[in-house]
């Protein structure tokens, strides 16, 4: 059997696609990650401090929404205040072009203004419904002492009025015993 | 008996108005909580002067900004400090127009003081500058930070008169 050169030049041909194909695709991922990911640090570690700049933004709002309502608010601002203080030092990290440590920072920040937005919702819901249940209670207290006043001021009244009758009819009782004696 | 609930009745309705009339002027004729920020300058030593105005350059100049928050709620607070001139400097209506050579911000609840240390070296020499410290706010509604103004509609701002010269 006599091998045909086209057929040879065809296998190696074969040979040597598949063995760069691979080398193709790790090319291909690699300079993607060139261009949107690894190797613009800068960008996104403006877009991280852009982030948290946001979400601090919106656990203030949050935070001053949950303060109008009258929760205790003292450890969140306490936080909120760390979280500014780190996003201060991510912006530091940053013009020195530490991007790495510009992004971790900003992240922390990030992750700590969400969870303080979180928790003052949820404090500022449950301020609200305790004074909800707070203003129940005392326009039932309000009612029932009218009720109570009412009910206790008209049996005085009326204590003090059947006495008076009694009175009187000791009164007359005791006038026709004088006319009865006088006579 | 008829007129007896009427006297009742007539009480209930005299105490509720007096109730009623008291809430009112105790709303009305007290006078409202003022509601208002404060920033102040003090010296290194933290009293309200002396101040150093006269500098040799690249010395520094270290102040602290007072702030106090009486705003009747949570604020947040943002000092910019800004190297302004006669020309660029703040007046009760506009910032200055110099831009910032430095910002800090904090969250401040109601009745809260904040100090700001500043250390400042001086690079550039000239005379009648004004190191100016100006108070601003994040306002949630705007999505932006605006500058604080008082009652009277005066924006909220300290400067120290300064004068640089070679060394």
């Amino acid at each position: 059997m006599q091998r045909h050169p086209a057929n040879l030049i065809l296998a190696l041909f074969l040979f040597m696609v598949a063995l760069s194909s691979p080398v193709i695709a790790l090319t291909t991922v690699y300079s993607f990650r060139y261009e949107h990911v690894s190797y613009q640090p800068e960008a996104q570690a403006q877009q991280a401090i852009d982030d948290a700049q946001s979400a601090i933004n919106s656990a203030y709002t949050d935070l001053m929404l949950a303060d109008s309502t009258g929760a205790s608010i003292t450890d969140l601002l306490s936080s909120l205040n760390g979280a500014i203080t780190e996003l201060n030092q991510a912006r530091s990290a940053f013009n020195t072009t530490d991007y790495p440590s510009a992004i971790t920072l900003a992240e922390s920040a990030q992750a700590t203004a969400d969870s303080v937005s979180t928790e003052a919702s949820a404090r500022r819901s449950a301020t609200l419904v305790q004074q909800q249940a707070q203003l129940i209670i005392i326009i039932g207290v309000v009612i029932i002492t009218v009720f109570i006043t009412y009910f206790a001021l008209t049996r005085i009244i009326r204590y003090q009025r059947e006495k008076k009758r009694e009175f009187l009819r000791m009164e007359i009782r005791l006038s026709d015993e004088e006319d009865g004696e006088d006579t | 008996m008829k007129k007896y609930t009427q006297t009742i009745l007539t009480l209930l309705m005299i105490g509720l108005a007096v109730a009623t009339g008291t809430l009112l002027v105790s709303v009305w004729l007290l006078p409202p909580p003022e509601h208002t920020a404060v920033i102040a300058m003090l010296n290194e030593d933290m009293e309200a002067g002396p101040y150093p105005t006269n500098v040799t350059q690249y010395s520094n100049i270290s102040l602290n900004i007072e702030v106090y928050n009486y705003l009747g709620v949570v604020q947040y607070f943002y000092v910019r400090t800004k190297l302004a001139n006669q020309t660029t400097m703040a007046n009760a209506t506009t910032p200055s127009s110099a831009s910032i050579i430095l910002q800090s911000d904090r969250i401040l609840a109601h009745g809260e003081r904040w100090v700001i240390p500043i250390e400042l070296n001086m690079t550039t020499t000239g005379t009648n500058f004004r190191l100016t410290f100006e108070l601003w706010h994040y306002n949630p509604s705007q999505d932006d930070i605006i500058w604080v103004r008082n009652q009277r509609g005066e924006g909220l701002w300290v400067h120290l008169p300064l004068n640089v010269t070679g060394p």
